[in-house]
């Protein structure tokens, strides 16, 4: 049998449910078809619910035909990064000391997509608790990257950027703590969003640094991100972290252009790294691509990356260390070596340290927040260049080189990953854009407005392996 | 430094409750090395006014705002 062809994205698969050229179920049948070809190869999925996403979907069917579509989202296949709760079904973090864990209540972000009626096929693979490495040897497989299968498909949300690329489902969620949502949009080519702090809830979702995680998106363009966001973005009460805000509107302004938006672009942040000469030629070429569109592209500088690597990795140590002590003391063996290691560091967090880290915390992100007094939002390099292959991947306890995603963790800043070009590997090349607090809505502009003069979103992974 | 770092190194496991293999142990003290070098900036003085930005905002209870 052949493989299916890709799942349309979520506007499309909306677009076509609405105009009656395809069901719910045709294109949940046309997931499974494809999970089931794909899967062997990519490991995408830790928990396929199959017979589950097949009921919702004839329910979904039979609501819109019965004229009582919920909206937009009704009936399209999307999958959940195995650190979501879904009452019934297990999660697991992709680890050992969770097997046995069934929650009885949805996430507030799954209890979100659901109630907007969305499709759900399945749980994904996570780097063990949002923290291991794609290598570590744990009771599921890891995730491969399609656009080739031995290089570094990114993470923490790894199985969720492989299931969107490869066109698993329209939609899949992450959750990003230190860059765990862009990574595996820049590896795997796609768009991946890590929203404003305590924009979308937390609630449910296996915590790793109470302070730094955020929950979000990955989708194959900025429209499919924004109308996700319709939906996901509100204060929740049961979240500490949810920020009392109006939800806002990702759709409104999407496609409205960027002709006068004034863009930062964070040369000397990207020039501080070891960015390799084609992912700068990607952020040179977007500059001339932004300035065609009638923005005004102007360089920025960014608080102190020692400062902010400092507080940022010392607030995560710390917080994902409390969470784990006591499985880490009575049963480290049921972790994988590299997520032992990583949590472990947190033992060497002294209480001042911390304290210190929090207070710097507080000034980095005024110093964040000032630089947008100078621009509606800036671009800058989210990784070094295209996906390494799995043997480079750094898997030590102590990474040489801190991600460049992890400062927005701690300013709290909205930030975007966009597919920027492509490597002479054949490799994706990506885009990081950050915006001011709760400006989700302008990342998604400019992000729309680059798609509508590049093809780069719209390249699929070759399936020579399939 | 080597001897004051591998000293409290093994406190610091002790006091957590953690160890590790003696084939890794080499490794995560070079982790906890490079970890020491990260942290320098934090020992660098704050105005004292600068508060921690986990500190928690409260909010009146509802019946005191009439609701």
């Amino acid at each position: 049998m052949s493989t299916p062809a890709p799942l349309p994205g979520l506007a499309e698969s909306s677009r076509m449910i609405a105009e009656g050229s395809t069901t719910p179920t045709a294109l949940v049948e046309q997931a499974l078809g494809r999970i089931a070809a794909l899967e062997p190869r990519l490991n995408a999925f830790i928990t396929l619910t199959a017979d589950r996403a097949l009921a919702a979907a004839k329910a979904a069917g039979a609501e819109i035909a019965a004229g009582r579509r919920r909206g937009p989202l009704h009936g399209v296949p999307y999958a959940l990064k195995d650190i979501y709760d879904v009452a019934g079904v297990p999660t697991t973090a992709h680890s050992r000391v969770l097997l046995g864990n069934t929650p009885t209540q949805d996430a507030e972000t799954t209890a979100r997509l659901e109630a907007a009626g969305m499709v759900l096929m399945g749980k994904l693979s996570t780097h063990e608790f949002a923290r291991g490495g794609p290598t570590d040897r744990l009771y599921w497989p890891s995730a491969k990257n399609p656009w080739k299968l031995d290089h570094f498909a990114g993470g923490s949300s790894s199985g969720s950027g492989v299931a969107v690329a490869s066109g698993m489902v329209a939609m899949a969620m992450g959750t990003d703590t230190g860059g765990s949502i862009r990574a595996p949009a820049v590896y795997c080519g796609i768009t991946g969003l890590k929203p404003t702090y305590g924009r979308v809830s937390r609630r449910g979702i296996v915590p790793l640094s109470f302070g730094l995680d955020h929950a979000g998106p990955l989708t194959r363009s900025a429209e499919d991100c924004a109308m996700s966001m319709q939906v996901l973005a509100g204060h929740d009460p049961g979240d500490p972290g949810s920020a009392p805000v109006p939800p806002g509107d990702y759709l409104a302004g999407l496609k409205d252009g960027i002709r006068g938006m004034t863009i930062g672009y964070a040369k000397a942040f990207n020039a501080g790294f070891a960015i390799s000469a084609e992912a700068h030629a990607a952020q040179e070429e977007a500059v001339e691509v932004l300035r065609g569109l009638g923005a005004r592209v102007v360089e920025v500088t960014l608080p102190s990356m020692r400062h902010m690597e400092a507080a940022t990795w010392t607030i995560l140590q710390a917080e994902s260390f409390a969470i784990h002590q006591e499985h880490l003391r009575k049963t480290p063996e049921l972790y994988g070596r590299v997520t032992r290691e990583r949590i472990a560091l947190g033992a060497f967090v002294t209480g001042p340290h911390y304290v210190q880290a929090q207070r710097l915390r507080s000034l980095l992100t005024e110093q964040m927040s000032a630089v947008f007094q100078h621009c509606d939002a800036f671009l800058c390099a989210p990784v070094g260049g295209t996906a390494p292959a799995l043997t480079d991947v750094d898997e030590g306890p102590w990474r040489k080189q801190q991600p460049l995603t992890a400062p927005f963790n701690l300013t709290g800043h909205p930030a975007l990953c966009v597919p920027g070009g492509f490597g002479a590997n054949g490799l994706p090349l990506s885009l990081q854009f950050v915006g001011p607090a709760f400006a989700e809505a302008v990342l998604l502009r400019i992000a729309h407005a680059l798609e509508t003069v590049t093809d780069h979103h719209t390249r699929r992974p070759p399936e020579a392996w399939a | 430094m080597s001897d004051t770092a591998e000293a409290d190194f093994q406190a610091l496991l002790r006091i957590a409750g953690i160890s590790f293999s003696e084939e890794r142990y080499p490794i995560m003290l070079d982790a906890y090395r490079s970890w020491l070098k990260l942290v320098e900036v934090l020992d660098e003085p704050l105005p004292m006014a600068v508060e921690p930005a986990a500190a928690p905002r409260l909010e009146p209870p509802l019946k005191a705002m009439g609701k």
